[in-house]
């Protein structure tokens, strides 16, 4: 059973993000998904909850992930977003 | 200051550090990168958790009384990959790039503090949450927008705001024009999981909208419409078959592709009149968005993309929509008559350009187009192009001058109106 640890959650957040978004490079934990650019990210509600899809079906799918799109939108940061998904993941899969 | 570095050392070391530091001697990297002026990992988490406080509960078991610095840096784990992310090597790093790439952010209870007053009334400013983390729903807060378009952007700064003006022509006859476009309505959220990827989440709310554009002596030309509807919203992440691969394998299958996806539907039956009740028109409109890659190309619509690292963004919107109305009563404010029906099929096509909001205030400009063409009833065809430039003053207030020109979609009135506004959301 493949199991992922907290900080290896955060770095396929950052890898997904930087394909889904198109941006030039990953993002660091602390940024912020909406805040304008350079600063944060820029995007808007429907984009982070957009995320649903490939978190569960693509970059999350060998580790179970079952995230509520709508907590998606709860996290102001990278780091935020990642934390919705870890507890998304059930706890089998989940390397403390 | 010495500090060496071992696998494990003392709290004393990790004390010295803050008596060694002058009141006004700004911290930085360079303080824990030792003799070799760079900064390993253990070095690096130790800086983080002293720069940002980190509680010693989070780098201590009950009972241990010196640093494991292997401990620390896996309870630092985050912002060590943030180092990776930014600097795109591993360690060591020099104390410049850790200054620059990993600086400090602000906690939870410092943004609240930040936060007016009256924008944590909950229920009112501030959503109420169902279930946990608003896991099942919300109801409101109050928003004020442009359109109903307007009303699926839940993001603030990605909303129009609601539009007035006034004008007073001394040499004309009659009391000044005044010009205000506006939505005001109170959502009440519900959420549903589904399968893989998938979500729906139902929204609805009584709204009240008005359009208003005065010519004041010339009154027939004015445009008057006060309507009250019930916008229901769905937000729907479709989903997609799960990738049954090892991670490695799952990217390497996607490539660059984009798989974000949701469906925003709105379904809204309206009354419309005037500001005198003087005609009464009865109707329903659907409309629907995509946000996400065009059939899953780079080419992102319903959101705000970055424009190289220029801070200049872009967004495409294409929205096909639907109405269905009849005429009760009619009016001087509408072109349409007694028992008149029409079904209308058409679509909005947006693009807008955003520019600062960071380093200073944003600056939007975009153009739109809608056109309905009549499929049953009465009726032919309209169009309406709008323009606008907005300053932002702040989050909530901009100046904005606005251009409208062709139909309105409802009353079907004539409009031709260039205007220097007050533009106002929340």
């Amino acid at each position: 059973m493949p199991k992922i640890t907290k900080v290896e959650a955060l770095q396929r957040t950052k890898v997904m993000m930087k394909r889904e978004w198109a941006l030039k490079k990953e993002p660091a934990s602390n940024a912020d998904l909406r805040k304008a650019p350079p600063t944060g990210l820029g995007k808007n509600n429907g984009q982070v909850r957009a995320l649903e899809v490939p978190v569960e079906a693509v970059d999350f799918a060998d580790v179970d992930a079952d995230v509520a799109g709508s907590n998606l939108n709860a996290a102001d940061t990278v780091a935020e977003l990642r934390d919705v998904i870890w507890f998304a993941i059930p706890k089998a899969n989940r390397s403390q | 200051m010495s500090l060496l570095f071992s696998r494990s050392f003392g709290i004393l070391l990790f004390a010295q550090v803050s008596c060694a530091i002058a009141e006004d001697e700004p911290l930085t990297a360079r303080m824990f990168a030792g003799g070799d002026g760079v900064l390993d990992i253990r070095e690096a988490a130790l800086y983080i958790a002293y720069r940002d406080e980190v509680p010693l509960s989070k780098l201590l078991k009950p009972g241990q009384l010196a640093l494991n610095s292997k401990d620390v840096a896996a309870a630092l784990g985050d912002q060590i990959d943030d180092l990776r992310s930014a600097t795109a090597h591993g360690q060591p790093w020099t104390w410049q790039e850790l200054d620059s790439a990993y600086p400090p952010k602000k906690t939870k209870s410092q943004k609240l503090a930040e936060t007016p007053k009256w924008r944590q009334m909950e229920g009112l400013t501030s959503a109420i949450k169902i279930g946990e983390d608003g896991a099942n729903g919300s109801l409101g807060p109050i928003r004020l927008r442009k359109t109903a378009d307007d009303l699926t952007k839940k993001d603030l700064k990605d909303a129009k705001g609601a539009t007035v003006g006034f004008t007073y022509n001394r040499l004309q006859s009659g009391n000044g024009a005044w010009n205000s476009e506006g939505i005001l309505d109170y959502p009440i959220a519900l959420i549903r999981q589904l399968g893989p990827g998938s979500s729906l989440e139902f929204q609805a709310g009584p709204a009240v909208e008005w359009n208003l554009a005065e010519t004041q002596e010339a009154g027939k030309n004015d445009v008057q419409e006060l309507g009250f509807g019930l916008p229901m919203i769905f937000y729907w992440t479709p989903g997609r078959e799960k990738m049954t691969g090892t991670y490695k394998e799952n990217i390497a299958a996607g490539g660059d592709r984009i798989y974000s996806a949701l469906w925003i539907g709105q379904v809204k039956p309206y009354f419309q009149t005037d500001f005198s009740f003087n005609h009464e028109i009865y109707g329903i409109e659907a409309s629907l968005e995509y946000v996400g890659g065009l059939f899953g190309s780079r080419v992102f619509v319903g959101g705000f993309q970055n424009i190289g690292e220029s801070g200049l963004q872009y967004q495409l919107r294409l929205i096909p929509k639907i109405d269905c109305s009849e005429t009760a009563e009619a009016g001087e404010h509408t072109s349409r008559v007694e028992g008149d029906d029409w079904v209308r099929v058409g679509a909005l096509a947006s693009f807008d350009l955003r520019l600062g909001g960071a380093s200073f205030n944003p600056w939007d400009l975009g153009v739109s187009y809608q056109f309905l063409e009549t499929v049953s009833g009465d009726g032919d065809y309209s169009d309406l192009f709008k323009a606008h430039i907005t300053w932002w003053l702040s989050e909530h207030a901009g100046i904005s001058l606005n251009y409208s020109r062709g139909e309105t979609p409802v009353a079907d009135k004539e409009i031709d109106l260039l205007a220097l506004n007050l533009e106002l959301k929340f």
